[in-house]
């Protein structure tokens, strides 16, 4: 059997075989959507309870391979 | 983010003295008028973080920057868009998102068990050899990287990853 003729750009390939989103993650982004915006009292409560999770848990520093400085980490 | 090109019509950059944290990928603002949060790539010049062997390096181009974004909204379903791109020598990509509302915003982040349920649950498997926060998806070779549950906000509807790396496998980086 002929190879088929031309080229399709290697990323355009890449992107055809990625399996798409669930039906049920899209449904939970549509309910989202809906949701009535935050306050910004519910902004700034959500952000600094995020800035004070345990350290290890924001660490990539171990598995950082060029060192423990990069900005970043 | 005053100073912006290749706008797209409406956008709006957020007013001044919005800006709510630094991360290590990005600068974030929150506009209050419509609820999405705006990342600008940080410092200037750099695209975020890449899988390179077995770590994260910086040193992300633009194309794996938004082939990222991409993904994201593919894989996960997520309303990432693209904004802008700064003007200059060093320029940062502009993306927005809508502001996920935790459950409980005094708890905003799932546990490394829900996190590890999600992921199987969408046909990822830990990868060993690339810390302890690397997943991969066989089926299409997709690899999700820095899985920490800041990168998660656990919702009143479920649990929606915000800030993961996701690369194409075959376009990963050889070890260097």
């Amino acid at each position: 059997m002929a190879k088929p003729v031309g080229k399709m750009a290697p990323e355009m390939k890449s992107i055809d075989r990625i399996i798409p989103a669930s039906k049920e993650l899209l449904d939970m982004m549509e309910q989202l959507r809906q949701m009535p915006p935050p306050t910004s009292e519910q902004v700034e409560t959500q952000l600094r309870a995020s800035e004070e999770i345990p350290e290890k848990d924001k660490d990539r520093q171990r598995y950082f391979r060029s060192g423990p400085n990069k900005p970043g980490a | 983010m005053g100073q912006t090109n290749r706008a797209p019509k409406g956008f709006r950059p957020p007013p001044a003295g919005s800006k709510l944290a630094q991360g290590g990928e990005h600068d974030v603002f929150v506009d209050p008028d419509t609820g999405r949060v705006y990342k600008r790539t940080y410092p200037p010049g750099a695209f975020g973080l890449i899988g390179v062997g077995r770590g994260l390096e910086e040193g992300a181009t633009p194309y794996f920057y938004l082939r990222r974004v991409d993904l994201m909204n593919r894989i996960f379903g997520l309303n990432i868009r693209v904004e802008a791109v700064t003007p200059g020598d060093k320029p940062s990509i502009v993306t927005s998102e809508p502001f996920h509302q935790a459950a409980d915003p005094l708890h905003p982040h799932p546990s490394d068990e829900e996190i590890e349920q999600f992921m199987r649950k969408h046909g990822f498997e830990p990868v060993s050899n690339f810390g302890d926060r690397g997943w991969v998806r066989k089926a299409d070779g997709v690899m999700a990287l820095d899985a920490f549950p800041k990168n998660f906000i656990k919702t009143s509807k479920g649990i929606v990853p915000v800030d993961l790396i996701l690369q194409d496998g075959r376009e990963t980086l050889p070890d260097r």
